[in-house]
C-alpha cells in the first residue's frame, strides 16, 4: 500500500552510469549455460544480492524495499507472504469478515514465540498497529492503517477520548498544547508490565514530564499481574528516549489538564472540555484483543483488502520488551528480539546482514538453510559482478545494470542464460498530465495517442511490457490456461491482466488510448478548433537516467510528428517531485509501483479528486461515485467490473499516458531451490534450499 | 615568441577539429542527415558509409551528434579555462605577493569555496532561477575551478617573491601591479599554464555532470561530455558510442594539452634565455 | 610561528562557520524535504514524521540548534536513519580515509616518477610517451576506469575480488582506480614544476660544481620542482581521505563519500552539514600543512 519510496531509489540523483566493461569479457566467454561461477555454493548458507542498505528493520520505520523481505524473515505477521507474493496464513491461522467488509476479526495460533521465549499474541500485534499510528513513531507506514477506525484522527491528535464515558470526540483547535503529557511526582522505575521495581531499566527523575501512552488492560494491552492499572509513558531523554510501564498512580501532575479544549462530539454538538478530561488513547482506534488469540479490526468503510495490509510492514509483530528500552536501537543485533522464521546476528552498515534460522520459530520445517547473509550493495554493476564470481547465489529484482541485459538475454551469443529471466514487476511507467494546465481532453488524448509504445523497449533494452493501459500485470499471452479462465479472455486477447488470486480471481484492465496516428491527428485538430494548444508545452523527466532521456526524446519526436511543440526538462529528483506537488509543470514523468495485486488500492486510488499524490489535479465526480459504489459490492469479480468501468472513464479523459509495465530481471543459481519470483518482487527468503546435488542430476 | 613542432602540429590538429564541429553540421544536413531525426527503427547502427561514426540507439546520425557536442565542449573547454586562469592567478598572485592579512583572507575565500556543497549549489540556483542557460553553466564551472589555480599561483609567486629580480624592480620604484603582472607572474607561469590545461579535460566531464543534474545541455541537445556518460552505459553492445566520442574528446584535449606545452616554453623568460 | 599558527587556526574556524551555514541554508532552499519523496504518503503521516525531527520549527531557530550542536562537537542525528552523524563518521571514516591514502600514496609515486622523468629527458620520446599516458589518465573518467579494473583484474583474470571490502586484496582495486585519477595531474605537475627548477641558477651551479647528474635532478631540483604537486594534493588529499562518492559506488566501499551525494539526494539536512563540516575541516588542516611545507621545501618562501 505505502509507496516505498522505490522510485526515488532508483533515480537517484547522480547515478553514475557505472559500464561495465566486465561484459566485454563475459562476450568473449566460453559458451557456459550459466552466468559465471556455479562452483561457489555454500551448503545450507543462502547468499542473497539485496538491492541496497536496508533503511530500518523496525517495520514501524522501513519504508524502503531493500528492507522489505529482511524484515518479513525477521518478524512474524498475522499473515505472511506466499511464494506468488499473496497473502497466506502465519500467526493467524484463520480469520473472517462480518458481511458489510468493515470487520476483520484473526485467530491466532498458540505456541508461535518470540527469541526470548515469550509467547507472541494479538497484544503483540495490537502494540505494532498502535505504534504505527502514534505520533511520536512517525512512520511512514501508517496510510496502511488509515482505513481503520479513528486511526488518521488518532495520529493527528484530534481524536480523543472522553475519560469519564469512553466517548470519543474530535478536536477543533488547531494547536493543542499535549493532553498526554504528565509530571511525575517521585521518581518512575519504567520497566516491563507489572515487573519489580528493581527489574527496571531507566529511572525518570521526579518532577520530569513524560507522555502517557496508554494504560493496562484496555481493548488493546493487557492487563497487568497485579490486577491494578499501569500505565505506559514515554520519557524522552537524550535523542533516543525510553518507554516503560508504571503504575498509574504514581502520575500525578497533569500539566495541561486547565486547558479548554473545544470539540465535537460524535452526534455533531460541539463542546468545551478540559484538558483533564480528554485522553489521547489508543482505545479510540478500531483495534480490539478480545483475548491473547484473537484480534479484531475495525474499519470505518467497507475495506476489502484489507488482508492485503496484514502480511505488510504495518501490521509485523514488534517486541515490547525491546521497542521500550531501545526505542530507536532495538533492531540491532545486539538488542533485537524477533519472531519470524530467521534471527538477526550481525549487521554491518552497507556491507552486509547476517541472519540465521530462528530456534523459536513456530514452523521450524519451511526453514531448511541455516544462515542467510544478505549483502547491501547498492550499484548494480557491482551486484552482477559479485553473482558473476560466484560471491552470491540470487540477486534481489533488477539488479544487473542495462548494459548487461542484451548480453544476458542472449543477444551477443544466441542464447540466454539459464538462470537470468525477466518477468512482469507490479509497476507502471507513465506521464501525468497537469489537467489544469492543459484542460482540453483533446489535446490530452492526442498527447497518448500518438505515442507507439513498442518502439520503447528497442532502445531501453529492458524488455518493458509496452503497455495503454494504466492496471499493469502480466501480458495475458503469457497466463496459464487457468488463469485465463478466470480472467475471462483468450490466448489471442490483447493486453495484460492482473492475476489476483491465482486462477480464481483476475482484473483485466479496458484498453487504453494506444497508437493511432491518425486519430491523434484527428484529436489535435479538435483542440486546436477549440483554441486549447499551447505554443509550447513542457515535459520534465528526472535527471540522472539515460532510459528515462531516451524515453523523453523519443516521446518529444513522436509528439512532433503530430504537430506539438514539446521542450524537455530535467530536473533534479526531489525537485521534480516538488514541481508535481505544486503542479508546475505540464507533462511529467513518474512511475507507480504496487505492493499488493489490487489496482482498487494500489493504482486507481491516484485518480480520486484531491488525494495526496494525484498530481495531474484530475478529478472527476462520476470516476469518485464508480470509485465509491465499487467498495461497497460484496462479490469481487462484480466489483472488479465496477473498478474496470472507473479506470475506462477516467483514461478516456487522458490524464495519464501509461507508457510501459515494469519487468524484473532476475539472477538466480540453478542451485537455488525455492527462490519466489512474484510479481511484487517480494521473495520468501527463508523459504529458499540451496542444492548441493544440484548437478548430479540429468538437467532438466 | 615560436611554438615547436609538437605544439604546431597540435594547433593545426585542434583547428581541423574547431572547424569540423563548426561547420561539419550545416554539411551534413545539406547531405540530409541532422542530429534530431529519431528512428528507432535504424538505431544503435554501427559505422559505416552513410554514417561514419554509426547511429545511437535513437537512429540518430552519431557523427552530427559529436560534431554538436563538440562546439559545446569546446566553448565551456576553453571560456571556462579562460575565466578561471584569470580570476586564479590574479587572485593567487595578490595573495602572495601582498601577505599578511589580506593572503590569510583571501587563501580562506578560497577555502571556505572549496568545502562548498557545489552540487546542492547547482540544485538551488536551478530551482530558484529557473534557468537551463548555457551563461549559469559557464559561470558555475569558473566559480569552481579557479580555486585550484589560485592555490597554484600564490605557490609559484611565494617563492619567487623575494627572489633578486623582484627587490631589483622594487628598489628602481616599479609599482606593485607592474612587478606582479610583468615581472613575477611570467616567471610563475609554468606550473599554472599546465594546470590550465589539466583543468579542460575536467571541465568537459564537469559540464556532463552538471547535465546529469539538469543544468546546461537540455536532451535533445548533447555535448561529449554526455555523449560519453551515455556511451559508458552501451559499451557491451555498441561500443562505437563511447569509442567515438571519447576519441574526439581525447584528441581534442591532447592537441590542447601539447599547445598549452608549446605555449608555456615560448613564454617562460628562462627557457627562452637557454635556448638562445 | 605560534601566533601564525593561532591565526591560521582561528580563520579556518571561521571557514568551517561559514561551510556549516551554507551547507545549512542550501540545502533548506532546495526544493523538497527529508519526507517528500514518498509519494503516496498522506498530509497527516508526512506531518508526523516532519514533527519528529523538529522541522516545523521556524529555519533559524533549527539553524541556531544545529551550529550550537556543530559548537559542542555534536555534528548532529541523521533524518534517514537510526545514526548520528558522528557515528556515521567515526564507523564509515576510516575505511575512506585508509582506500584514500593508498589512493594518494599511488598517486605521489608514479605522478612524480614520471613527472620527473618526463622532465629530465624533456622533448624526447620519453616525455612525449609519458605525458600522452598521463593525459590519457586525465581523460578516462573514473565511471569508466573502475570497471575497467574490474573487468581485467577480479573478471578476467579473478585475483581480486569485484566489489565490497573483504580482506586486504580488496583494497588494492578501488586504491589504484582512485589513485588513477590523480596520477595524470600529479605527473603534469610534477614535470611543469620540474621544468621551472631545473632552470633555476641554484641548479645551474650545482651542475657547474659538477656534481653528477642525478644528485641534481633529485635531490636538488626535486625539492622546489615538487612544490605546485604539494600544492595540489592539499584539496585533493581532503578529497580522497574523506571519500569518492564514485569509486565508493563502482567498489561498494562502506565509506563516507557516498553521504556527499546521499545526504542532497535524501535531504537529510544534519548529515549533509555533517560531513561537509568534517571536509571542510581535513580542507583546511591540510593545506595547513601544504603551507607549513612550503617553507620546509623552499626555504626562499619563508617570512623575513
Amino acid at each position: 500500500m505505502q509507496n516505498p519510496g522505490m522510485l526515488a531509489r532508483t533515480v537517484d540523483v547522480v547515478k553514475p552510469t557505472l559500464a561495465t566493461l566486465a561484459m566485454l569479457v563475459a562476450c568473449g566467454m566460453p559458451d557456459e549455460p550459466y552466468f559465471g561461477r556455479v562452483d561457489r555454493l555454500e551448503p545450507g548458507h543462502f547468499r542473497w544480492c539485496n538491492s541496497g542498505e536496508p533503511d530500518f528493520l523496525d517495520p514501524a520505520r522501513a519504508s524502503s524495499t531493500t528492507s522489505a523481505p529482511v524484515i518479513t524473515a525477521l518478524f512474524d505477521g498475522l499473515t505472511t507472504y506466499g511464494m506468488d507474493g499473496l497473502p497466506v496464513p502465519s500467526l493467524a491461522t484463520h480469520w473472517e469478515v462480518d458481511e458489510a467488509l468493515r470487520i476483520w476479526t484473526f485467530h491466532l495460533r498458540h505456541g508461535a514465540r518470540w527469541s526470548n521465549g515469550r509467547e507472541v499474541t494479538a497484544y503483540d500485534v495490537a502494540f505494532a498497529a498502535m505504534r504505527v499510528v502514534h505520533p511520536l513513531t512517525g512512520s511512514p507506514n501508517s496510510d496502511n492503517l488509515a482505513p481503520l477506525e479513528n486511526a488518521t484522527g488518532y495520529l493527528t491528535r484530534k481524536t480523543l477520548a472522553v475519560r469519564a464515558t469512553g466517548e470519543v470526540v474530535t478536536v477543533v483547535d488547531d494547536a493543542l498544547p499535549d493532553l498526554a503529557a504528565r509530571t511525575a511526582s517521585a521518581p518512575l522505575a519504567l520497566r516491563d508490565l507489572g515487573a519489580a521495581v528493581d527489574a527496571s531499566y531507566a529511572r525518570v527523575p521526579a518532577g520530569a514530564t513524560v507522555t502517557l501512552i496508554a494504560t493496562s488492560g484496555t481493548t488493546i494491552s493487557p492487563p497487568a499481574p497485579d490486577g491494578r492499572p499501569w500505565a505506559y509513558v514515554f520519557w524522552p531523554r537524550d535523542v533516543e528516549g525510553v518507554f516503560g510501564w508504571i503504575p498509574a498512580r504514581e502520575l500525578t501532575g497533569e500539566p495541561n489538564g486547565d486547558v479548554e479544549a473545544h470539540v465535537t462530539r460524535a452526534d455533531g454538538t460541539p463542546a468545551t472540555l478540559h484538558g483533564r478530561d480528554l485522553a489521547h488513547a489508543p482505545e479510540v482506534l478500531g483495534i480490539r484483543v478480545v483475548d491473547p488469540y484473537t484480534i479484531v479490526f475495525t474499519c470505518k468503510d467497507p475495506t476489502p483488502f484489507f488482508l492485503a495490509a496484514t502480511d505488510n510492514r504495518a501490521l509485523r509483530t514488534t517486541p515490547t520488551e525491546a521497542v521500550s528500552r531501545w526505542p530507536n536501537a532495538w533492531t540491532r543485533p545486539e538488542h533485537v528480539i524477533t519472531s519470524g522464521p530467521m534471527h538477526l546476528v550481525a549487521w554491518h552498515e552497507r556491507d552486509r546482514l547476517e541472519l540465521v534460522r530462528s530456534p523459536t520459530y513456530w514452523n521450524p520445517t519451511e526453514v531448511t538453510v541455516d544462515r542467510i547473509t544478505v549483502l547491501s550493495m547498492d550499484d548494480q554493476a557491482a551486484n552482477a559482478n559479485t553473482y558473476y564470481t560466484g560471491g552470491c547465489d540470487a540477486t534481489a529484482a533488477n539488479n544487473v545494470p542495462a548494459s548487461y541485459l542484451p548480453v544476458l538475454a542472449g543477444e551477443t551469443r544466441g542464447r540466454a542464460y539459464r538462470d537470468y529471466s525477466v518477468s512482469p514487476y507490479l509497476g507502471i511507467y507513465f506521464l501525468w498530465i497537469n489537467t489544469e494546465k492543459l484542460t482540453d481532453r483533446h489535446l490530452r488524448r492526442a498527447l497518448a495517442l500518438a505515442v507507439d509504445r513498442t518502439q520503447v523497449p528497442r532502445f531501453t533494452h529492458g524488455s518493458e511490457i509496452p503497455s495503454a493501459q494504466l492496471t499493469p500485470g502480466t501480458p495475458i499471452a503469457q497466463l496459464s490456461p487457468a488463469d485465463r479462465a478466470a480472467c475471462g479472455v483468450t490466448a489471442t486477447t490483447p493486453g495484460i491482466a492482473l492475476v489476483m488470486i491465482a486462477g480464481a480471481l483476475c482484473y483485466v484492465p479496458p484498453p487504453g488510448l494506444d497508437f493511432d496516428l491518425a486519430r491523434a491527428r484527428a484529436e489535435v485538430a479538435l483542440a486546436r478548433a477549440a483554441g486549447g494548444v499551447p505554443a509550447k508545452l513542457r515535459y520534465i523527466y528526472n535527471a540522472g537516467s539515460e532510459a528515462h532521456k531516451q524515453i523523453a526524446e523519443y516521446l518529444q519526436a513522436s509528439w512532433a510528428a503530430i504537430g506539438l511543440d514539446v521542450e524537455l526538462e530535467a530536473q533534479e529528483w526531489n525537485a521534480m517531485l516538488e514541481a508535481t506537488k505544486q503542479g508546475d509543470y505540464e507533462i511529467a514523468r513518474l512511475g507507480n509501483l504496487g505492493n499488493v495485486a489490487d489496482t482498487e488500492s494500489e493504482f486507481l486510488p491516484l485518480f480520486r479528486c484531491h488525494t495526496p499524490d494525484n498530481r495531474g489535479r484530475y478529478c472527476n465526480p462520476a470516476y469518485d461515485q464508480l470509485m465509491d459504489e465499487a467498495r461497497t459490492i460484496h462479490d469481487r469479480p462484480a466489483r472488479n467490473a465496477k473498478l474496470r468501468a472507473a479506470e475506462a472513464l477516467m483514461i478516456e479523459d487522458a490524464p495519464v499516458i501509461p507508457i510501459y509495465v515494469y519487468t524484473q530481471k532476475q539472477l538466480v543459481k540453478p542451485y537455488v531451490k525455492n527462490y519466489a519470483i512474484n510479481v511484487i518482487a517480494h521473495p520468501p527468503l527463508w523459504r529458499v534450499a540451496i542444492d548441493p546435488a544440484w548437478n548430479t542430476r540429468p538437467a532438466p | 615568441m615560436r611554438l615547436g613542432r609538437m605544439a604546431l602540429g597540435c594547433a593545426v590538429v585542434f583547428g581541423v577539429i574547431a572547424l569540423g564541429c563548426l561547420v561539419g553540421p550545416l554539411i551534413a544536413g545539406a547531405f540530409g542527415v541532422d542530429a534530431t531525426t529519431i528512428d528507432t527503427l535504424r538505431g544503435a547502427q554501427p559505422p559505416s558509409g552513410a554514417h561514419w561514426f554509426g547511429t545511437d540507439t535513437l537512429g540518430r546520425d552519431l557523427l552530427v551528434r559529436v560534431m554538436i557536442g563538440g562546439r559545446i565542449a569546446i566553448l565551456v573547454a576553453v571560456v571556462t579555462t579562460v575565466i578561471a586562469l584569470a580570476i586564479g592567478v590574479s587572485w593567487g598572485a595578490i595573495a602572495a605577493y601582498t601577505g599578511g592579512h589580506v593572503d590569510n583572507v583571501m587563501m580562506r575565500v578560497v577555502d571556505a569555496l572549496y568545502g562548498f556543497p557545489t552540487v546542492v549549489l547547482v540544485i538551488v540556483v536551478m530551482s530558484v532561477f529557473e534557468t537551463r542557460s548555457l551563461v549559469a553553466l559557464f559561470a558555475l564551472i569558473g566559480a569552481i575551478s579557479w580555486l585550484t589555480m589560485a592555490r597554484i599561483t600564490r605557490g609559484q609567486v611565494l617563492a619567487l617573491r623575494d627572489a633578486e629580480f623582484v627587490e631589483a624592480a622594487r628598489a628602481l620604484g616599479v609599482p606593485a601591479w607592474r612587478i606582479v603582472f610583468r615581472h613575477v607572474l611570467p616567471n610563475a607561469f609554468g606550473p599554472v599554464i599546465v594546470y590550465a590545461t589539466l583543468a579542460m579535460p575536467q571541465v568537459m566531464l564537469t559540464e556532463a555532470f552538471l547535465s546529469f543534474l539538469g543544468l546546461g545541455v537540455q536532451a535533445p541537445l548533447a555535448s561529449w561530455g554526455t555523449l560519453v556518460t551515455e556511451g559508458s552505459s552501451q559499451i557491451v553492445v555498441y561500443p562505437w558510442l563511447l569509442v567515438c566520442p571519447g576519441l574526439a574528446m581525447g584528441v581534442t584535449i591532447m592537441a590542447l594539452n601539447f599547445i598549452c606545452d608549446g605555449l608555456r616554453d615560448a613564454l617562460d623568460p628562462r627557457t627562452r634565455t637557454r635556448r638562445s | 610561528m605560534i601566533r601564525f599558527l593561532l591565526g591560521r587556526l582561528a580563520s579556518s574556524l571561521v571557514v568551517i562557520f561559514v561551510v556549516a551555514t551554507a551547507s545549512f541554508l542550501l540545502l533548506h532552499a532546495a526544493p523538497g524535504g527529508p519526507f517528500a519523496t514518498d509519494a503516496r504518503r498522506s498530509a497527516a503521516v508526512q506531518h508526523a514524521m516532519e514533527a519528529r525531527y523538529g522541522l516545523h520549527d521556524s529555519l533559524w531557530r533549527q539553524y541556531v540548534r544545529e551550529i550550537g550542536s556543530l559548537a559542542t562537537g555534536d555534528l548532529g542525528h541523521s533524518m534517514k536513519k537510526d545514526v548520528s552523524v558522528n557515528q556515521l563518521i567515526a564507523e564509515h571514516g576510516p575505511t575512506s580515509a585508509v582506500v584514500g591514502l593508498l589512493g594518494l600514496s599511488t598517486a605521489v609515486v608514479f605522478g612524480v616518477l614520471m613527472g620527473v622523468t618526463a622532465a629530465w629527458r624533456k622533448h624526447t620520446w620519453v616525455d612525449y610517451l609519458l605525458m600522452t599516458i598521463a593525459l590519457v589518465g586525465i581523460s578516462i573518467p573514473s565511471f569508466v576506469m573502475g570497471p575497467l579494473l574490474i573487468a581485467a583484474f577480479a573478471i578476467q583474470l579473478g585475483w581480486l575480488p569485484p566489489a565490497r571490502i573483504d580482506g586486504l586484496t580488496s583494497y588494492v582495486l578501488p586504491a589504484l582506480a582512485l589513485g588513477l585519477i590523480y596520477v595524470g595531474s600529479v605527473a603534469r605537475l610534477a614535470r611543469g614544476g620540474m621544468l621551472d627548477a631545473l632552470g633555476q641558477d641554484f641548479v645551474r651551479t650545482a651542475r657547474a660544481k659538477g656534481l653528477p647528474e642525478r644528485t641534481v635532478v633529485w635531490k636538488h631540483a626535486l625539492r622546489l620542482g615538487i612544490t605546485p604537486v604539494v600544492t595540489y594534493l592539499g584539496p585533493a588529499t581532503a578529497t580522497m581521505i574523506s571519500g569518492s562518492f564514485v569509486i565508493e559506488k563502482i567498489f561498494q566501499i562502506p565509506g563516507l563519500g557516498t553521504y556527499f551525494v546521499n545526504s542532497i539526494t535524501d535531504r537529510d539536512y544534519p548529515v549533509l552539514t555533517g560531513v561537509f563540516v568534517f571536509y571542510a575541516t581535513m580542507l583546511v588542516l591540510l593545506n595547513l600543512v601544504v603551507d607549513l611545507a612550503y617553507g620546509v621545501i623552499d626555504p626562499r618562501t619563508r617570512r623575513r
